[in-house]
C-alpha cells in the first residue's frame, strides 16, 4: 500500500492496523510483520566516479560509551584519499584526522546512531578499508 | 497477540558504482524517532558519505517495522501464492493493484472472481476507497473505485515450499 507525500508515521500506523483488521478475515494466512517505509531519491541522478566500485568498501567500527555494545557501518566506494599514507596501516587504515572522516563520525555520532538493539553509539572504536569479493 | 516494534528503526543509504552495481550504508535509530528529525540526519549523512565515496547516491530509505509477537496459526492449507488481485480506479484515471495473500475461497466466486457483494469484501472497499485509511496509488493520487478483483496464483518460490 502507499501513502501520500507528508502522511506522518502515527497516521500510516493508524491506517495499517485498522486495514489488517479488515484484511484478517480475507486470508488464510497470518500476519507476522508490519513495515512503514519513507524513501527519498536523488534527482537528477548522479554520476558515479569512473573506476568506482562498492566492492571497496570503508568499514566503521562504533560503540557504545562504555564500550559495551558495537555496531558496523560500511561504505562503499570509499575513496583512496581518505586512507593513511604513512605507517603500518598505510593504504588500509581510514585517517581518522582527515576533515571529511571525522565530519562524517560526528555527523553520525551526533544523529545518534545505534545499534539494531537501540543501543546508542558514541564512539569511533576503528575504521579500514575491506574489500569484497572481486 | 500484538505487534511489537522493533528496538530501532532503520535508515539505509542507497549506492552505485561506476558498473551499476548496488550498494548501501544501514544506520539504525532509536524507534520512537520522529520521521522528520531522520529525514534530516538522512540529509546530512548523505552529503557527508557523499564526500568520502566515489560512487553516486540514489538516495534513501527509512523504515519503521512491528512484528507479530505472537502469530496465529494459519488455516490448514492456505497458500500464500493463491492471491486476491484487488485492481482499483484512480482520481488521475489510472489503476492501482494489491494483493491478499492467501484469500479465501469464501469470497471468490466458481469462476475465480472476487465476489464484490460479499459483506467482507464491501468492507474492504468501503475503507480503501472512501474511509479514514491514508493510503493512496504509488504516484500520490487517490483510490477512487473498485475496478476489478480476482484470484491469481504466482509461481512458488524456495522459500516457499513446504
Amino acid at each position: 500500500m502507499h501513502a501520500p507525500l507528508g502522511t506522518t508515521y502515527e497516521d500510516m500506523d493508524v491506517s495499517a492496523t485498522a486495514l489488517a483488521s479488515i484484511i484478517a478475515p480475507l486470508t488464510g494466512a497470518t500476519l507476522i510483520r508490519q513495515r512503514i517505509i519513507f524513501k527519498a531519491v536523488t534527482v537528477p541522478r548522479d554520476v558515479a566516479d569512473i573506476g568506482s566500485s562498492i566492492k571497496r568498501r570503508g568499514v566503521f567500527y562504533f560503540a557504545s560509551d562504555d564500550e559495551t555494545y558495537v555496531t558496523l557501518v560500511e561504505v562503499p566506494g570509499i575513496l583512496e584519499d581518505m586512507l593513511e599514507t604513512e605507517g603500518n596501516g598505510a593504504g588500509v587504515l581510514i585517517d581518522l584526522s582527515n576533515g571529511y572522516i571525522s565530519s562524517l563520525i560526528a555527523t553520525i555520532i551526533e544523529t545518534p546512531i545505534t545499534d539494531p538493539f537501540g543501543n546508542i553509539m558514541g564512539n569511533i572504536l576503528a575504521a579500514y578499508r575491506q574489500s569484497r569479493v572481486q | 497477540m500484538a505487534l511489537v516494534n522493533q528496538p530501532a528503526g532503520k535508515l539505509t543509504i542507497h549506492y552505485r558504482d561506476a558498473s551499476g552495481s548496488k550498494g548501501s550504508t544501514d544506520f539504525h535509530f532509536p524507534y520512537a524517532t520522529l520521521t522528520s528529525v531522520v529525514v534530516t540526519a538522512a540529509d546530512l549523512l548523505s552529503a557527508a558519505l557523499n564526500a568520502v565515496s566515489d560512487c553516486a547516491i540514489d538516495g534513501y530509505t527509512i523504515s519503521y517495522t512491528k512484528t507479530e509477537d505472537t502469530p496465529a496459526a494459519p488455516a490448514a492449507g492456505s497458500r500464500v501464492e493463491e492471491k486476491g488481485k484487488f485492481i482499483y480506479r484512480t482520481a488521475n484515471a489510472r489503476t492501482s493493484l494489491f494483493t491478499i495473500p492467501a484469500i479465501v475461497d469464501t469470497v471468490l466466486e466458481q469462476n475465480g472472481a472476487v465476489d464484490l457483494g460479499n459483506a467482507l469484501i464491501i468492507a474492504l472497499n468501503s475503507a480503501v476507497v472512501g474511509g479514514d485509511l491514508v493510503f493512496c496509488a504509488a504516484d500520490g493520487s487517490d483510490l477512487t473505485a473498485i475496478l476489478d478483483a480476482y484470484q491469481v496464483f504466482t509461481r512458488t518460490t524456495r522459500n516457499q515450499r513446504p
